[in-house]
């Protein structure tokens, strides 16, 4: 009982001290919040919501035949692009600015190749400076050639149909030209109406999945995990410090045990990680409109978990560094390649498949894993409780580790 | 001159200290090999995301179920797609949401009895269904343009069918009892056109431009960012160094010696800023040994670059010292602007979609300039002329930045 | 008597809230070891922090070989060296990689500067280890750096600002041989310190500071004589509830004066301690205390702070 009393105050006292320095505020909570807005913004290229980023086309179109207007019409039309016909030197001009940063010419013997079943390459000219974008942009531009070449052959087919049956011979049937082009027009009219459609659907419990804001679901999460990493390791390897200054010998000389001691700072800095991480969430959900708080038990679980794997792994640095100053250091060489591996710094899902495995291996893949999780897949506690559990477990593992190694003296 | 000696003296025990050496240098190469890693696949002409893990439920046991199957496993599409097919469609789901598939497509049972016309020509519609992993942003959109490009083919067979059929409708008296043979025609002239999704007679050559324009590579990108982003980190750690002397009393034992305190601050900023030129020129030279990131073609426009992004960052390191009240406060301005500066100028995505405030604000830091002048040299392999604008902005704050630190320090240390 | 290499004259240093020197002046001779004796906190470092032109006074002046502080202070600069109280040295650097910087500072070069250096490292008895960090050394061996680096341009004079502040008594007995060693060679030191046996010990002239005052200047024998032929008394005791009460009852004793008392320690001065020691010893057991441990000391500087400030002369 004396020895809880004990390791309750050590707790305070950390505690006290460490809301105490304005400092702090600034770097558990100013510093996150810049990151997440700015990158959060930045990173918002990669979103795939219900406003998809459009990209302005310019078109060179060489074509005087029905097939160029008809493809320019179809660009327009998609919902990622918007298609401006323009001269060759105006489009150049564009490109030059970088008002525009696609450019698509259309040869002018499209038309009459279209017609006579021969194919045309149309050059695509991107000056997307991220692969994704020009990626996406590619296969909007396929999508619109594909609809106009196929009206081509819908109508082709038709006429071939109509050959088949032997009609142009006979009495009182239309011209060849005059059949195709009725039935180009059929065509255009008929695939308006597609038999077939897809129906997409983003797989999650949450009902509102269309608010999601793509680019804050990455960097509200990845934030938090990475500064509360630097936030928490700091806050443990200041047993260090304590060492350092012959407080934690003083500390030794009363009659608290070991296990009080060190059981009272971790204690200390536990809580305040999980302060520091709810703050965080908070602010994603108010300031960005992330959709933490649709399960408060599953949130409450992965924070604990966090919090105490986080905890644990400073108090294990803190055994296997010798002096306080090397904790710069030695965090900044432990903290960011667990976060960009963990999939904090970028979406894991665009990296290689052996690092996305290797995020398995880490406690910051799995944090990432069960707060995202609790965001996007609107999952409940039952379902993160493998990832908090693996929190659970890497923090066992540290604190075990970090207890036997570390040096009272 | 002292100030020389001070300056030489500081640059060598900032490359002594391990500590300093870890965030100056290791820290920076090493987040760039796990870029590399990340990214590395970005630079090649290969698309970025491959191996995408899709499952196909298909209860559909007709021709075109069997289609998508076809399509989804051609060769051309193995390296995109992993596919496996199974019948569990919620078990598939689950699979989603536990992270193992990217993406379920459930054909419906009876679909092909549905789209395709009976012998009275008369046919329905129907969906596929596409489910997709909200955790992801780019497989999905892969994959919807693929099933999409799937069924829009099958589509134009269809359609093929309908407009050949309703074409003919009009002539039918021509064709008079012949017509009885509409569907066996439509039939042999579609299996003989069945076409492939892949031989559109339209296709895409997609050119990246600018004659001398490379591949996106991302170290040309992300290098020069984290380079400058460190840089700034140093630049203020630096910085603080004259105040760290004043407590450990190395300053008032340089202001009892013969030397005149302008010496003394100069040299002191010298020294943060030969830290940085050299710290600078190793992040280049092993960079561009390691990782083979290329500099650019201008070597004399890179050195004026690095110089004047130099002398700004520590022009500026220097002015806030001398503003805080003390060590301490000079520490945590100085990380929090570092931080601030590198996510607002540029060092973490490119600035170019930037509008409105933000866009003012990331041209009020140190990083943008620098930024904008190192990626128009190692990005847009640009030369002299193109690096003029952010070379003059970078010399000004370094100017107005020096200034007012060399006066605020020389009024601060005598008394 | 020849003219003083320095003299200072009513210094005073104001600042906003304090005045921290109030017109301080001594001289020193040619060869001498001067000592400014006084607590932490007297204002010791702020006078030689003037002296080594590093604050300008508020008032008053000083004149070391000539050159006053105030309008001359390159000049100054040369002529004297200055040990600080801290280990201003860069632990980065070695030892004598912090001699050959610290020289340059001085102007020194080429041969000469090596010269002084491997000199300087003999006089710190370092020239086996000076190619070692600096960091890397005990407590004792930075502080011999920290004078060697004051030596390094053969000052005139020699500033040392508490030169043996936390270090054990085998280094601070080494440095203290090297100040008398250096003064026999010639060197005049002005020495700062808060231990009284080393200013007895170093030097005739000693200075007792205290509040920013000069409170007492004179040789040793001299400022003794002014406690007469007290003694002092160290009275350990406990169970005192109003010390006020009975530092009025002791002073009311005839023969003892200056009563003090500090963390259960009475200070007292008695003409003569032995005979008056009962009436004090009943005094405080009717007072409610008991007395733990007696110490008689015969008069020394640190009666004579006693005397004249009424607290003793700790930290």
């Amino acid at each position: 009982m004396k020895q809880l009393n004990n390791l309750l105050q050590i707790a305070w006292l950390y505690l006290y001290t460490t809301y105490k320095d304005r400092s702090t505020f600034i770097w558990g909570l100013a510093l996150p919040l810049v990151f997440t807005t700015v990158l959060g913004v930045g990173i918002q290229g990669f979103a795939a919501d219900d406003e998809p980023p459009t990209w302005n086309i310019a078109v060179v179109n060489q074509d005087a035949g029905p097939f160029g207007s008809q493809l320019i019409a179809r660009l327009d039309a998609h919902p990622s692009l918007q298609a401006e016909a323009l001269s060759q030197a105006e489009a150049d001009a564009r490109m030059e600015d970088g008002e525009t940063s696609v450019l698509l010419q259309i040869p002018a013997a499209m038309s009459s190749n279209l017609e006579a079943g021969e194919p045309t390459r149309l050059p695509l000219l991107t000056r997307i400076n991220e692969p994704l974008s020009a990626q996406v942009v590619e296969q909007a531009v396929l999508a619109a050639l594909f609809d106009v070449s196929a009206s081509v052959q819908i109508a082709n087919t038709s006429l071939q149909v109509a050959e088949r049956m032997d009609l142009f011979s006979r009495e009182g049937a239309p011209s060849q030209a005059e059949y195709l082009q009725d039935s180009l027009e059929a065509a255009q009219t008929a695939q308006e109406t597609q038999p077939i459609t897809v129906a997409t659907r983003q797989l999650t419990r949450l009902d509102e999945q269309a608010d999601i804001p793509t680019g804050f679901t990455q960097t509200s999460p990845g934030n938090m995990v990475m500064f509360s990493m630097f936030f928490i390791v700091y806050g443990a390897s200041s047993i260090l410090l304590e060492r350092e200054q012959g407080t934690l010998r003083r500390l030794l000389t009363t009659p608290a045990s070991k296990l009080a001691i060190l059981g009272g700072k971790l204690l200390g800095v536990f809580i305040a990680g999980v302060v520091q991480v709810s703050l965080l969430v908070i602010v994603g959900q108010v300031a960005f409109n992330v959709p933490w708080g649709q399960s408060p038990a599953a949130l409450a679980a992965m924070i604990v978990a966090f919090a105490f794997c986080i905890t644990s792994m400073g108090m294990l640095l803190a055994a296997l560094v010798r002096t306080y100053a090397q904790i710069d250091a030695m965090s900044m060489m432990l903290i960011l390649p667990l976060a960009g591996l963990g999939g904090a710094m970028w979406p894991i899902e665009i990296v290689p498949d052996f690092m996305q495995k290797i995020a398995m291996w880490l406690p910051t893949g799995w944090a990432m894993r069960g707060f995202q999780d609790i965001i996007i897949r609107g999952f409940g506690l039952t379902e993160v409780l493998p990832s908090a559990g693996m929190l659970v477990l890497f923090g066992l593992v540290f604190l075990v580790l970090g207890l036997w190694r570390f040096k009272y003296e | 001159m002292k100030a020389l000696e001070i300056a030489f003296k500081d640059t060598l025990a900032r490359f002594r200290d391990w500590k300093a050496l870890v965030g100056m240098l290791a820290a920076p190469l090493m987040i760039s090999a796990l870029i590399g890693l990340a990214f590395g696949n970005l630079s090649s002409d290969e698309a970025p995301i491959e191996n995408i893990r899709m499952a196909l439920v298909n209860l559909d046991d007709g021709e075109l179920g069997q289609a998508y199957e076809d399509v989804l496993t051609s060769p051309d599409l193995q390296s995109l797609i992993a596919l496996e097919i199974t019948e569990d469609a919620e078990a598939a789901k689950a699979r989603i949401e536990s992270g193992e598939l990217r993406a379920v497509l459930v054909i419906p049972a009876g679909f092909s009895e549905t789209v395709i016309p009976d012998n009275e020509g008369d046919s329905g519609m129907a969906s596929v269904e596409l489910y997709t992993d909200p955790a992801a942003s780019v497989s999905p959109i892969i994959v919807k343009s693929i099933v999409e490009r799937i069924s829009a083919s099958i589509n134009t067979l269809l359609l093929a069918g309908q407009v050949s059929g309703d074409a003919i409708v009009p002539y039918a008296p021509l064709l008079g009892a012949e017509m009885a043979t509409l569907g066996e025609a439509i039939g042999a002239e579609l299996q003989s056109e069945r076409f492939d999704f892949e031989e559109l007679t339209l296709s895409l050559e997609t050119i990246a431009t600018g004659e001398d324009e490379e591949p996106f590579d991302p170290f040309a990108f992300f290098i020069p960012g984290l380079a400058v982003f460190f840089l700034m980190f140093s630049m203020f750690e630096g910085s603080r160094s004259i105040l760290q002397e004043e407590r450990h009393w190395t300053l008032q034992r340089l202001m009892s010696t013969p030397t005149p305190t302008w010496q003394i601050i100069l040299g002191k900023m010298g020294g943060t800023f030969l830290t940085g030129l050299l710290q600078f020129i190793v992040l280049v030279l092993s960079s561009a040994l390691l990782f083979d990131v290329n500099w650019g073609n201008s070597i004399l426009g890179l050195l004026i670059i690095v110089v004047l992004t130099v002398f700004a960052a520590s022009g500026l390191g220097a002015m806030l010292t001398a503003f805080s009240r003390n060590e301490n406060q000079a520490s945590v301005v100085g990380s929090a602007v570092s931080l601030v500066f590198g996510a607002l100028g540029g060092s973490f995505f490119p600035t170019d979609g930037l509008t409105g405030i933000i866009n003012i604000a990331s041209k009020l830091t140190v990083n943008r300039w620098a930024m904008d002048g190192l990626l128009a040299l190692t990005v847009e392999r640009g030369g002299l002329a193109d690096i003029q604008t952010p070379a003059v902005v970078l010399a000004v704050i370094g100017l107005v930045t020096f200034g007012l630190a060399l006066m605020t320090f020389q009024k601060r240390f005598v008394k | 008597m020849s003219q003083p290499i320095l003299q200072a004259q009513d210094l005073h240093k104001r600042y906003e809230k304090t005045h921290a020197v109030q017109g301080i002046s001594f001289d020193i001779q040619q060869g001498e070891i001067f000592s400014l004796l006084g607590p932490n906190g007297a204002g010791k470092t702020t006078t030689i922090s003037m002296l080594s032109c590093l604050l300008s006074p508020s008032e008053g002046d000083a004149i070391i070989d000539g050159h006053s502080v105030r309008h001359d202070a390159d000049a100054v600069k040369k002529i004297i060296g200055v040990v600080p109280q801290e280990i201003a040295l860069y632990p980065d650097l070695t030892a004598r990689e912090n001699l050959i910087f610290w020289g340059k500072m001085y102007s020194l070069g080429g041969a000469h500067l090596k010269q002084r250096v491997e000199e300087t490292l003999d006089i710190a008895g370092l020239s086996d280890r000076a190619n070692e960090k600096v960091e890397s050394y005990s407590g004792g061996m930075k502080r011999r750096i920290n004078i060697a680096v004051g030596l390094l341009h053969e000052p005139k004079v020699l500033f040392m600002d508490e030169p043996t502040v936390g270090i054990d008594p085998q280094s601070r007995r080494r440095i203290l041989d090297t100040v008398l060693e250096l003064n026999q060679r010639g060197l005049t030191v002005l020495y700062t310190t808060h231990y009284m046996e080393e200013a007895a010990e170093l030097s005739k002239r000693i200075g007792i500071v205290d509040h920013g005052k000069l409170i007492a200047l004179g040789t040793q024998d001299e400022l003794t004589k002014l406690v007469g032929e007290n003694d002092a008394l160290h009275i350990g005791i406990s169970g005192i509830s109003e010390p006020p009460g009975l530092l009025a009852r002791l002073n009311a004793l005839s023969g003892a004066h200056n009563a003090a008392y500090e963390d259960e320690m009475l200070l007292l001065e008695a003409s003569h301690a032995n005979e008056q020691l009962s009436d004090i010893i009943g005094a405080i057991t009717s007072a409610g205390g008991q007395v733990k441990s007696i110490k008689i000391e015969e008069p020394n500087l640190e009666a004579v702070f006693l005397h004249l400030t009424g607290r003793a002369l700790r930290d």
